[in-house]
């Protein structure tokens, strides 16, 4: 009997003194699943519109809601708790602002909590993130929505995860789908910024990945894999199947094959490929290059979340390089894994065997094995399939960098063991994009007064003494006080600006050409101009502008990069 | 034809606009001009192009614009202008015209920027590191004007003020609204204006150098910019005084010869730098860029004619849609005028005088026996209470002997922020606690209403009611306080005197939307809003509309109204603003739509005055008991001399603490005092014992505090102060054998650890892992306990704004590394993370606060930035992360720290840890008989005991501000969440029911209330709210810090686990860095108030 019916039998034939009871969380049952519409939101409108589309095959009706605006905040404020991040009352208040439509179009409240829940991730780190659910369903009680669900995707239990909600079914083809989301939306994000900013005819790219989204939201929602027992022959199948471990290891292998290198999602990726690369590109415009790092949700959302920053620094010239939230999901694995060495030896209580206790040594020894290859496993086969599928959409979206090294980079910073928020993504990622050339600024969103990363500025002031041309600027994002968020960020955008200037007038000058002449060069070679087409990155070289005339510059002189 | 014969540089700020037209051909400045926009942007902007059209010749045809500042960005479009940022357009003024600045600060009037300038030796680019507050801005120009308005200091007064050789007392830098607090209790104190503005400058200028400077040290030239570092010699000589001292301290060489006042000056022009550097900007742009248009656009915006740009067309309805709305209004809900009572002349105006001596203003009224009042009177505080009270008494005076009737006071009461020192003034016979006042007030003439609104010019008090007794109370925390005098403050910035407030509000049909909250973010959203195109009466609509979600949504957090019941009384100075009333209505109008309930609102017919009543009904019920007046009498109070003296002399030496003290002579030198008593001194001080002067006098109100202590002890002090006393004992003495030279280099090396987080729960673990190591317990060296004076030392290398607990960090290993190292060495400094903490709770996690966990990184951080000071003292730094919950895990841990400098065996190092755990067990043990004790005696007493619900950091003396003593002083026991006892019996007896039940598990169990038992201490917390809801004799005060981001998702859970039993419930939040003893207070007394009730309640059974 779980905690819940517990309560829920004990409360009823309770007279004593009034104590407080958190309220019984009512569970979505697979009855209701043809007449519950899920709610999805808190990441990018790509991967929502992608997971709606994943829902939506997978049989379940799912809506999105809408993007968090400033009414959003104070909405998701006044029904919250004081004191807490800006994710938290944006989210709340984006949930209650999309419960409100509902209402005014006639629907009684008692129809919405009935018809519609909220579907999240969720953690048990020691970041506040962890009690997010409880804030939410706080705020939907404090506005009239009492016994609205939320119902919680643990993120570090993925998709084996035992939900609360037998009405969610984790299938293979769901989790996939899920995968695949992951994948196309951090990577179509990556070209739009890429291309976005070097677009010919202001407005082509948006509509472009408009179609592209449409195009892959149809493949998400139609397309089911084939089940490997049902094309072979059953003196095959028949045997393999008593074996419940090998039947779905195997069917999820085969599953995968086909979801993620299968004919039918490669076409589509070729179709969106061809689109994309149809847009017309300027690259010699010069553009300073923004690297977003910062906390999970102020760095990925498109929204009043973090002041519409990409489009604020899109507006004031700027190539926004967003950060994928595959960084995250190989950061887990890659941190599961670091945080398994110090517990070595230790059994699974993180007791010491005795000396003498060989057996329980040999078993401790082999547990350790198991989990190490298991997680070092996943992490090749995400990054693997991540970068298949950044190759099929014209190799130029950023790759994957390789967790060990950013570790690596910011452990004379930040322990890479310590836990909560982003650990040490923030130091490791401000210093391989500074030390890499990648970038000209570092910009770091992330919510007021977030606990660790707030900590993560005071250790990143001490890596900005280290790197002397480093430029970092750290934004908190309340929900209040854009005009000053954004004078800040334009405050440091100059000191790019003039970074990206001074490299572009270098390249310029070191081929000994003007920049029309690598202009007309570039227009008389029409492929030059196109978002697919791969300028080499050189070394010290951080500019698409600077890279691309050195680049015109060889060609011009016949040489090849 | 254009030809560019001039560029314009224009730099539109948030209080000023500063323009320079520039000579195309000879770069020589032809028109410059500074002026205080008095937040009318546009019209200025407009004001000055029309005059340097007029006076410079610039035109369409022949100038180009840059603009910079916070409204550049929006002006810049309607006269065809290329905006700057203003950072970029100041460094670019400072590289080209002062190229021997290393820095620059510049204090803008929402905003303060700090920026390094470094050459890159490898580019021979001037790199610049540019910081600028976050929207806690505390060192502004804005809050420099509000504070000197509110001193009484003219603008041009500004001029004069110095800070070298003036007194400076603590103020609070970090927040505008924090610093008006500390202002305003100095203020009640005494201090002269001149020190107090000092004395903000320093706070300003440390809270720039702790966190906008980002732990940098500002190097030779420093350039002072911006129109406070322009024009006030004192904020200049903050800076040059406090540079000065890191620049000693730090080894920063001054080149021979010079001066600090020639290293860090405002230069020529200092104002005009972001104008001059935006024109200078121009000069590298193309020929077009910047094409001046004209003033057409601009005229049109200004005239309405045009919207704003972004969000200026956006807004909803004002307060009101018509005219006839608001007389509608006004009919409904303005008081009426006050009539007061025709006397003829012989007539004896008997009564009984209340005083209400606020934090903005004075208040007095004399009440009839009948509860009528005669005669009232109101003013807005000069500065001196003493001054006010004397004044207001006499117009109250003269209301009734002008008519030629005479008044015999009956009985006299005080209330308000000054009410204490007022009683002694004028010998009343009371000081009430000014939440009691107004409640007694609106008893009195509104039967038994469901809420009390009470907002006056600091605070705002919300009072809820059932069957006419008080059944809760909440009061604003000090970050939204300011909100009466914020409407002031804002409406006189606007030329508007605030009686004026409601008439112009009311002329608007549309309001911008402010988020609700703290006071400073209001502030800085105005400037926005303007620059969007927002008239002044529309942001003040916007501003009053920001009032009733304040108290309802951000202090007392119940969005749903009608749960209160449905009569509601507005009172307090600021209800007189009669567009804050309207927004009051509106709100719990709205509130109540669709509940099938109607509100019922009145406006206290004396809402400026109803503290004041509810005084003087005490000072009548005192009467009605017998007791004769103390009160020294009208001539006498006409006739009050005074002297108030602060300075070395009224330093109290009774404590190490030093405090500075007012001493407020009465009556005259000779003898003949006011009161026919003679002279009398009274001593306002920080602490009882500081209230006299005679070392007799002192040991005797010191006995009195030693056995209220011993009465009502205060575990909270105790356990913070045992927690360090811990040592091995013997059975758990590890016993292996290590070499001499090993032995000798253990009882030989010194290990610090500051005093500070985490150490307040398991410094027993480390101390005896160390000493069963055979480290000697003397060279386990502690930093000093966390006071004031070691903060502003120690915290200066910070770049970051945590919560204070996180900040005090720093001044800990500060003190390790420069007092107690230069005192004697130590070898290492030991500052561990601690990643998950043990619990007693059956919980799935155990996970210590990021924030505390990381902080000891982020020090190290701040220590080797610049120069890596551990190495250059010879002192290592170790800062392991370590779980506490796991025995074997954390040997491994210590081990991995410890092994090179120690030499450890794994065995000896195991069992070290050991011992370590079984001291921990033992004080942990200690601390709960002893809390046994003192639960049994009170239930055997029928008495009440406090729980301070905050986390083991708040047994920091330094942390809880001296909360749990001020509650402790009024005759409660404290305890903690951490010092509740365990014993069986006892949880059996008050969770054993539920455990049977099914609800829990056991008693540790806390699933019952909260699901994600992520966090330790959260849990603990939650665990420990149970505890006192189901413990008749015990109640909660919450303790939680600003930024507490464990705390803020368990706000709501907290209070309902303690509020649904029935028990009382308080709370201090946003505890900070400062010490608002005024607010403190406030809340301490009243709930005293509360708990004598609930005292006898109990008694009662």
């Amino acid at each position: 009997m779980s905690q819940e019916d517990r309560m829920e039998s004990a409360l009823s034939t309770r007279t004593r003194t009034p104590q407080y009871r958190r309220p019984l969380e009512r569970s979505f049952t697979a009855e209701e699943r043809d007449k519950v519409t899920i709610l999805v939101g808190g990441l990018t409108r790509k991967h929502e519109e992608f997971i709606r589309a994943v829902f939506q095959g997978s049989g379940y009706r799912c809506e999105l809601l809408p993007i968090p605006d400033q009414e959003s905040f104070l909405l998701g404020k006044e029904f919250g708790n004081n004191g807490q991040c800006s994710p938290a009352y944006f989210t709340s208040g984006a949930l209650i602002q999309y419960l409100r439509r509902l209402e005014a179009e006639g629907m009684s409240r008692g129809e919405i909590v009935d018809n519609y829940l909220y579907f999240t991730a969720g953690s048990c780190g020691p970041c506040r993130f962890g009690t997010y659910a409880a804030e939410y369903r706080l705020a939907l009680q404090n506005a009239g929505y009492n016994g609205f669900r939320v119902v919680r995707f643990q993120q570090d239990e993925g998709i084996r995860q035992k939900t609360t909600a037998p009405g969610l079914k984790y299938t293979i083809d769901f989790g996939l789908g899920m995968l695949k989301v992951l994948f196309l939306g951090d990577v179509l994000n990556d070209l739009a910024y890429n291309v976005r900013a070097y677009e010919v005819n202001p407005g082509e790219t948006d509509r472009v990945i408009q179609v592209c989204m449409q195009d892959l939201c149809d493949h998400l929602r139609d397309y089911k894999a084939p089940d490997l027992f049902d094309r072979m022959p059953r003196w095959v199948s028949a045997p393999l199947s008593k074996n419940e471990i090998a039947r779905g290891l195997l069917n999820f292998v085969y599953k995968m094959r086909h979801h993620l290198r299968g004919k039918e999602f490669l076409e589509v990726l070729e179709r969106c490929c061809k689109r994309i690369d149809g847009i017309a590109v300027d690259r010699t415009r010069l553009r300073p290059i923004v690297k977003i790092i910062g906390e999970f949700w102020a760095q990925t959302t498109e929204s009043g979340g973090n002041y519409w920053m990409f489009d604020f620094l899109e507006k004031e010239g700027a190539q926004v390089q967003p950060e994928a939230i595959g960084t995250w999901i190989a950061y887990l694995l890659a941190h599961a894994r670091m945080q398994m060495y110090p517990k070595r030896g230790l059994d699974s209580q993180s007791r010491e065997p005795a000396r003498w206790d060989l057996r329980q040594r040999w078993q401790n020894e082999i547990a350790f094995q198991k989990k190490r290859a298991l997680l070092a496993f996943g992490e090749w086969l995400y990054t693997r399939l991540y970068h298949q599928v950044i190759k099929s959409l014209g190799s130029t979206a950023h790759t994957l960098v390789p967790q060990m090294q950013l570790a690596h980079l910011a452990d004379p910073f930040y322990k890479r063991l310590a836990r909560g928020g982003e650990g040490y993504l923030e130091v490791g990622k401000n210093i391989y994009y500074h030390k890499n050339k990648l970038c000209h600024m570092v910009l770091s969103l992330k919510p007021f007064g977030c606990l660790p990363s707030s900590q993560s500025d005071g250790i990143q002031s001490a890596v900005t003494s280290r790197f002397k041309d480093m430029i970092f600027l750290p934004i908190e994002t309340s929900g209040e006080g854009e005009v000053n968020a954004h004078s800040r960020v334009q405050m440091a955008l100059g000191e790019a600006k003039a970074k990206a200037k001074a490299e572009f007038q270098e390249a310029l000058a070191c081929t000994g050409r003007n920049i029309e002449d690598i202009r007309a060069f570039a227009e008389k070679h029409s492929e030059l101009c196109r978002p697919f087409y791969r300028v080499p990155h050189r070394p010290g070289i951080a500019g698409v502008a600077a890279n691309f005339v050195l680049h015109v510059n060889d060609l011009m002189a016949g040489r090849t990069a | 034809m254009f030809v560019p014969k001039f560029r314009a540089g224009i730099d539109v700020g948030s209080t000023t606009v500063k323009a320079v037209v520039i000579d195309a051909e000879t770069e020589s400045v032809l028109w410059k001009d500074y002026r205080r926009h008095e937040t009318r942007q546009i019209e200025t902007l407009l004001d000055f192009l029309q005059r340097m059209e007029a006076e410079a010749g610039i035109s369409p045809e022949n100038c180009r614009v840059f603009m910079t500042g916070v409204g550049g960005n929006m002006l810049a479009d309607p006269i065809g202008a290329k905006f700057v940022q203003e950072v970029l357009a100041a460094a670019l003024m400072v590289e080209r015209h002062c190229p021997e600045a290393a820095s620059f600060v510049e204090i803008g009037g929402q905003d303060a920027k700090i920026v390094i300038l470094r050459k890159d030796p490898e580019t021979g680019r001037i790199k610049k590191v540019p910081s600028m507050n976050d929207k806690c801005a505390g060192g502004t120009g804005a809050v420099i004007d509000k504070i000197s308005k509110k001193l009484g200091i003219p603008l041009e007064g500004l001029s004069q003020l110095r800070y070298a050789g003036i007194r400076i007392h603590p103020v609070a830098g970090k927040c505008g609204v924090f610093a008006e607090t500390d202002i305003n209790s100095l203020q009640k104190q005494g201090i002269p204006a001149e020190e107090l503005m000092a004395s903000l400058f320093e706070a300003f200028v440390l809270q720039n150098l702790r966190v906008l400077a980002r732990g940098h040290t500002l190097l030779p030239h420093v350039l002072l910019l911006g129109g406070p570092n322009a024009f006030i010699p004192g904020m200049r000589e903050a800076w040059q005084h406090n540079i000065r001292i890191r620049w000693e301290e730090r080894g920063v060489e001054i080149p021979a010869g010079a001066t600090v006042e020639e290293l860090i000056r405002a230069p020529q022009d200092a104002e005009y730098f972001g104008a001059l550097g935006a024109a200078e900007f121009g000069k590298e742009e193309e020929a077009e860029v910047g094409h001046y248009l004209g003033l057409t656009q601009l005229k049109n915006l200004y005239l309405g004619r045009s919207e704003g740009q972004s969000r200026g067309g956006l807004g909803i309805p004002a307060l009101v849609g018509s005219e006839e709305e608001v007389q509608t209004f006004l009919k409904e809900y303005a008081p009426p005028p006050f009539v007061p009572p025709i006397f003829k002349p012989g007539d004896t105006a008997r009564g009984f005088i209340g005083v209400d001596g606020g934090s903005t203003s004075t208040k007095a009224v004399l009440l009839s026996l009948e509860g009528e009042v005669l005669a009232r009177a109101y003013q807005l505080s000069k500065g001196n209470p003493i001054e006010d009270t004397i004044e207001i008494l006499e117009k109250l005076r003269r209301q009734i002997e002008n008519q030629g009737a005479q008044i015999e006071v009956l009985g006299a009461a005080t209330t308000g922020y000054a009410k204490d020192t007022l009683r002694d003034v004028i010998c009343a016979d009371v000081a009430l606690v000014e939440t009691v006042a107004h409640t007694k007030s609106a008893l009195h003439y509104y039967g038994a209403p469901d809420a009390i609104v009470d907002v006056g010019g600091q605070d705002i008090k919300l009072m809820i009611l059932k069957d006419g007794r008080v059944k809760d109370f909440k009061l604003n925390t000090q970050c939204s306080a300011g909100n009466g005098y914020f409407l002031q403050a804002i409406s006189e910035g606007f030329g508007f005197q605030v009686e004026q407030f409601a008439d112009v509000a009311f002329t608007a049909r549309k309001m911008p939307v402010f988020p609700y909250g703290c006071a400073v973010f209001l502030q800085a959203d105005i400037a926005s809003f303007q620059g969007q195109g927002w008239k002044p009466n529309e942001i003040l609509a916007g501003l009053a509309a920001v009032l009733p979600k304040n108290v309802w949504l951000y202090i007392a957090k119940i969005p749903n109204l009608p749960e209160l019941g449905t009569r509601f009384i507005l009172q307090g100075g600021t209800q007189n603003n009669l567009a804050a009333v309207k927004a009051q209505v509106d709100f719990i109008n709205q509130r109540f739509a669709g509940s099938g309930l109607k509100p019922e609102i009145t406006v206290h017919k004396h809402a400026g005055e109803a503290g004041a009543i509810g005084a003087a009904f005490e000072a009548m019920t005192l009467w009605q008991q017998g007791r004769k007046t103390s009160f020294i009498g009208l001539d006498a109070v006409r006739n009050i001399q005074y002297q108030t003296t602060v300075g070395e002399e009224t330093r109290c030496h009774f404590c190490k603490n030093h405090c500075l003290r007012t001493f407020i002579d009465i009556g005259a030198e000779n003898g003949n005092g006011a009161s026919g008593n003679g002279r009398r001194r009274l001593i306002v001080a920080t602490c009882e014992k500081g209230t006299v002067e005679d070392l007799d006098a002192m040991k005797a109100i010191q006995a009195g505090l030693d056995a209220a202590r011993e009465a009502s002890p205060n575990l909270l002090e105790y356990a913070g102060r045992e927690i360090w006393k811990y040592h091995p004992s013997e059975k758990t003495a590890p016993k292996t054998k290590i070499s001499r030279q090993t032995a000798e280099k253990r009882e030989k090396i010194r290990i610090g650890i500051p005093r500070v987080l985490g150490m307040y729960g398991y410094a027993p673990l480390f101390h005896c892992y160390f000493e069963s190591l055979g480290v000697l317990s003397g060279n386990i060296v502690y930093s000093d306990f966390t006071n004031e004076e070691m903060f502003r030392v120690g915290s200066n290398r910070g770049s970051i704004d945590p919560c204070y607990p996180s900040k005090l960090a720093l001044a800990h290993i500060h003190n390790l590394l420069f007092e107690k190292h230069r005192r004697k060495p130590l070898d290492c400094i030991f500052f561990p993370m601690f990643d998950v903490l043990r619990s007693p709770l059956n919980i799935r996690a155990s996970n210590a606060c990021p924030t505390t966990a990381l902080t000891p990184e982020v020090v190290r951080a701040a220590f080797t930035k610049e120069r890596d000071l551990f190495v250059e003292n010879g002192v290592i730094y170790l800062d392991p992360l370590l779980d506490l919950s796991k025995p074997d895990l954390l040997a491994r841990q210590m081990f991995a720290a410890w092994d090179a400098i120690l030499k450890l065996s794994k065995a000896e190092n195991l069992r070290a840890i050991h011992s370590g755990y079984d001291a921990l067990d033992r004080y942990e043990s200690d601390i709960q008989r002893k809390a046994r004790e003192i639960l049994d005696r009170l239930e055997e007493e029928c008495g009440v005991g406090i729980v301070l619900l905050g986390r083991p950091y708040h047994h920091d003396p330094g942390v809880n501000l001296g909360i749990p003593e001020e509650l402790q002083k009024r005759g409660y026991p404290i305890f903690s969440q951490a010092t509740l006892p365990m014993d069986r019996d006892l949880l059996e007896r008050l969770f054993g029911e539920e455990v049977k039940e099914g609800i829990i598990s056991d008693p540790m169990d806390v699933g019952d209330v909260w699901k994600h038992t992520f966090s330790a201490n959260s849990s603990n917390k939650l665990w420990a709210a149970k505890f006192t809801a189901r413990h008749p004799n015990l109640i909660a005060v919450e303790l939680s810090n600003f930024k507490c981001g464990h705390d803020a998702p368990i706000y709501a859970t907290i209070e309902k686990i303690i509020e649904t039993s029935g028990t009382p419930y308080f709370a201090f939040k946003d505890i900070d860095e400062n010490k608002p003893t005024g607010s403190i207070k406030l809340r301490v007394e009243t709930i005293d108030y509360f708990l004598k009730l609930y005292r006898k309640k109990l008694a009662e059974g």
